[in-house]
């Protein structure tokens, strides 16, 4: 029997993506994003959940999707990468799904340049791609930002 | 050539892949079945790559209403399922082959390859590709 996959899954735009819920601490409304000079790029700047200073990755621009600025009807998701915690912008966040190892496939096998992408799941409702947190920030991305955070 | 993908990252992702894959090659993409077919009704494609689950219209439907609209376009069928009844169905509405999503980075090169040398030489007939033939 397959074993089960539990993802939360956040819409950006009109897709359908997923982290693996084990890598999700929690998810809060948008909060002020204050910008982090000298950052790199990928950082939007950062925010402070209780006390927490957590960086704010640009999600849309490691899938490719337009830019637009963060509204108050956006959530932060709130996820660990092997290095940090990390926020994420969503434009919402729909819940848990369920999904077998069987019904998952990994991006690599299916087309090569989506290197933030660990898998395509296929659900009753249509596709997801699940986040792989692990490749989100490279190793010259972690360093610069631990640099503008020691700065700041 | 017309990609008919629904999620936009794994759209922009084969996209690239393509034009890597056959240097010059116009591609044009579509989000659903409908968005196809009014590409296609602009301009007619070498071939098209269609994703089976897509929203509204499934890409079976769409497979059939592409061949019975223009016999000459090879539909390329992709999909993460790959049971034979999917691929039997696939082949059964009209596709020239079918890949599996899950073996597509190594087996979509070769039917692509395949399906755009019978196109030209403008010989009939299915391609077999990936999937477990029926």
């Amino acid at each position: 029997m397959s074993a089960e996959v539990q993802l939360l899954a956040f819409h950006l735009d009109r897709e359908r993506y997923g982290l693996p819920l084990a890598s999700v601490e929690r998810v809060v409304r948008i909060v002020e994003i204050t910008s982090l000079p000298k950052a790199p790029e990928i950082v939007l700047g950062l925010i402070n959940v209780q006390g927490r200073v957590i960086a704010v990755v640009d999600v849309r621009k490691r899938f490719r999707l337009p830019q637009r600025e963060a509204t108050l009807s956006d959530s932060l998701i709130i996820a660990r990468t092997p290095a940090r915690a990390v926020a994420l912008v969503a434009d919402s966040v729909t819940g848990v799904v369920e999904c077998t190892e069987r019904e998952t496939v990994s991006a690599r096998a299916i087309v090569p340049g989506m290197e933030y992408v660990e898998g395509v799941a296929k659900l009753g409702d249509g596709m997801i791609l699940i986040h792989d947190l692990g490749r989100f920030l490279s190793l010259d991305e972690e360093r610069r930002l631990d640099e503008a955070i020691a700065h700041a | 050539m017309l990609i008919v993908e629904d999620h936009g990252t794994l759209r922009a992702a084969l996209r690239d892949w393509i034009e890597y894959l056959v240097p010059g090659v116009s591609v044009r993409s579509a989000g659903s079945v409908q968005e196809a077919l009014d590409t296609l009704a602009q301009a007619a494609a070498d071939v098209v790559l269609m994703d089976i689950g897509l929203p509204g219209m499934s890409g079976i439907e769409g497979t059939r209403l592409i061949r019975a609209r223009a016999p000459e376009t090879p539909v390329v069928m992709l999909s993460i399922l790959d049971d034979r009844a999917h691929v039997a169905e696939a082949l059964d509405a009209g596709a020239s082959a079918f890949v599996p999503k899950r073996r597509m980075r190594d087996e979509l090169p070769p039917v692509l390859r395949a399906v755009l040398e019978k196109r030209s030489s403008r010989a009939g007939g299915a391609v077999s590709g990936g999937g477990d033939r029926p």
